[in-house]
């Protein structure tokens, strides 16, 4: 463990015998498959998808397009649309798509700090989209990433709701489908780009400190909601994205030197609008087919702004650490901090959730009075998910 | 199966032996497993100027017993030692609402907060009720920089005889001079670019300075990132 890696997980016993079997058995089995997974070429992810009627009954014989979304406006611009593949819902109305990336998406991949967004859509027998979502999945090796991406929405299964299909739970013929979709090919493209300011943090200073900073990058790590509606209807929140892009700078404000600050943090990062087309006459024909989605697409690193000032809550004794004459005190932080509908683009109002690896700093050096404070919220400043200052 | 594949499968299998091999080793060799019981603590950096002679005094953590449990808390281990520290492990059990160490040096702690009310830790028991437990640590040294790079604790709950480990990532970076303003420009070149290279050469230090980027608007940081972050 590295020494800004935080500690994480459960509780352990020691391992002893029983741990050396265990781990010797854990090790043979992860040989094999390395052995098994080289010679199969197994998939990079694996999304589990659940197709239910509004009453939860499975639905069988659905099917789902599932697809790997680019991570920049670059890609788009570069590969153009984003396409999938296709499945079909087994009896008991799941299908356990393996995720292969292609060399492309694997670089589109990497560059978003392994972090693969995958949307999912659940076509009805016409061919039309009944119910879509979004979900991320986590290729590389970081332990804390890993983790983060256990938490997240859709993590497990992305259960899609055929919310039409509440009274005629019947799957619907196989023939039919192959009619409405068999020629056909779905795929996703941009229909606009925004750039949008979201709040990723906060900075607070009372008084006597000379540096408070508050830095992010230079990996973005922020989870955004991703909404998703189909025509005319009201935006709903469908699932999150990860932007985990890197950019050539870190980012970050400055309240040292100042009194009574307290203000919110936002970076500005770009959203893309989404829609889902349909081609089944090949060369450039296609119709938009109703669903449409908005999501993060990347951190553009231009810049952090003060969005608006904030309240400090009082301080208690319990939550307060105490600071002398010109101490300093830094954290990297790896806990979650929501902050909630921040973003508002193409109509749509996106949270974001930022800080969930090491990728957003705190700092403060104090001045030359005896006695200062930092608090937390609900904890200690080292443990709190917000850090707050006090000088009396 | 093809040639290649059955080359492959057991190159698979062997590496998966040495694996299994090396693996066990390497957990009966390390004993306790980390936990997070008093977790999830964050890696966090403190840097306290003083004069020589001044000890400092580095609040580490509040001990939290869970509902039920009852904690014996065998040992305090403070690693990565850097300089000459002469470190003791202190510990009381807050009373209420009370003011708490975080980084100060003796001389400046005036009436903030009652040492009388610490005493040097040894093995330790305590529960919800007969909690928290305020872990703070002594540090005295003579060397230009000294401190540590965080704090291990070995605890068991309830009896049990298997202890539990906590790695507690606090590094402490206490910078002496013959004044306070020498101590004070010591630290301060802690966080510049490049800070502390010619200071920090341990093992344990190949960290650079968590806040390495220079003050002013938007700082290339790749150097930074690499090592700070990864």
């Amino acid at each position: 463990m590295t020494w800004f890696e935080a500690s994480r997980g459960e509780v352990r016993r020691s391992a002893g015998w029983k741990g050396l079997v265990i781990a010797s058995c854990a090790a043979l089995v992860a040989g094999l498959s390395i052995s098994n997974a080289a010679a199969a070429g197994g998939p990079d992810a694996v999304v589990r998808v659940r197709v239910t009627d509004s009453a939860g009954t499975p639905l069988a014989g659905i099917e789902v397009l599932t697809t790997v979304l680019w991570t920049s406006k670059a890609d788009y611009e570069r590969h153009g649309k984003a396409r999938g593949h296709r499945f079909r819902t087994d009896p008991s109305g799941e299908v356990i798509v393996p995720i292969k990336l292609d060399r492309q998406q694997r670089a589109a991949v990497s560059r978003n700090g392994d972090w693969a967004n995958v949307s999912v859509v659940a076509f009805d027998a016409s061919g039309q989209p009944v119910a879509q979502a979004t979900t991320s999945r986590y290729i590389g090796s970081r332990a804390a990433e890993r983790e983060q991406a256990r938490q997240m929405i859709h993590s497990r299964v992305v259960h899609l709701v055929d919310g039409g299909r509440a009274r005629t739970s019947q799957a619907p013929g196989v023939a039919a489908i192959e009619a409405a979709l068999g020629p056909c090919t779905y795929y996703w493209d941009a229909d606009g780009y925004v750039n949008r300011y979201a709040q990723v943090g906060e900075l607070h200073v009372d008084f006597d400190v000379t540096t408070a900073r508050f830095t992010y990058g230079e990996t973005a790590d922020t989870t955004f909601d991703v909404a998703g509606k189909a025509g005319t209807a009201d935006w709903s929140i469908i699932g999150s994205v990860h932007v985990g892009n890197t950019q050539s700078t870190e980012v970050f404000a400055k309240g040292g030197g100042q009194t009574t600050f307290h203000w919110a943090l936002r970076t500005q990062f770009r959203f893309v609008n989404m829609k889902l087309f349909k081609d089944c006459l090949g060369g450039p024909y296609r119709a938009w087919v109703g669903s449409q989605e908005v999501h993060a697409l990347e951190w553009t690193g231009g810049g952090m702004t003060l969005s608006n000032t904030i309240t400090q809550p009082a301080r208690l004794a319990a939550n307060t650490a105490t600071y002398g004459r010109y101490t300093g005190w830094s954290r990297s932080s790896a806990l979650f901090v929501k902050w909630g509908a921040t973003v508002g683009a193409f109509g749509a109002r996106l949270g974001a959730q930022s800080g969930a690896s090491s990728n957003v700093r705190i700092e403060y050096v104090f001045g030359g009075r005896l006695t200062h404070y930092l608090y937390g919220d609900t904890a200690l400043p080292t443990t709190s998910k917000r850090v707050f200052q006090d000088t009396p | 199966m093809p040639r290649g594949m059955r080359r492959r499968s057991i190159a698979g299998a062997g590496l998966a032996l040495a694996s299994a091999i090396l693996l066990g080793a390497f957990l009966l060799a390390r004993g306790p497993a980390d936990s997070d019981y008093f977790g999830p603590n964050e890696p966090t950096w403190v840097r306290v100027p003083t004069t020589i002679g001044d000890p400092v005094y580095v609040g580490i953590l509040v001990l939290r017993a869970q509902p039920g449990d009852a904690i014996e808390l065998e040992s305090v281990h403070v690693e990565g030692r850097i300089g000459d520290p002469s470190i003791e492990p202190i510990v009381r059990i807050l009373p209420g609402p009370s003011r708490i160490l975080g980084a100060i040096a003796a001389s400046d702690l005036g009436d903030t907060i009652d040492l009388s009310t610490y005493t040097t830790f040894s093995t330790l028991r305590f529960s919800e009720a007969g909690g928290p437990v305020e872990l703070a640590v002594r540090v005295v040294g003579s060397a230009p920089l000294h401190g540590f790079d965080g704090v291990r604790l070995r605890f068991t709950i309830n009896g049990d005889s298997a202890p539990i480990e906590d790695w507690i990532p606090l590094r402490a970076s206490i910078c002496t001079g013959r004044t306070f303003a020498e101590a004070v420009d010591r630290c301060g070149a802690l966080v510049k670019p490049g800070g502390g290279r010619g200071i920090v050469r341990r093992p344990h230090d190949a960290v650079q300075p968590l806040m390495g980027a220079a003050a002013g608007s938007m700082t290339p940081a790749r150097t930074l990132s690499k090592h700070v972050l990864q």
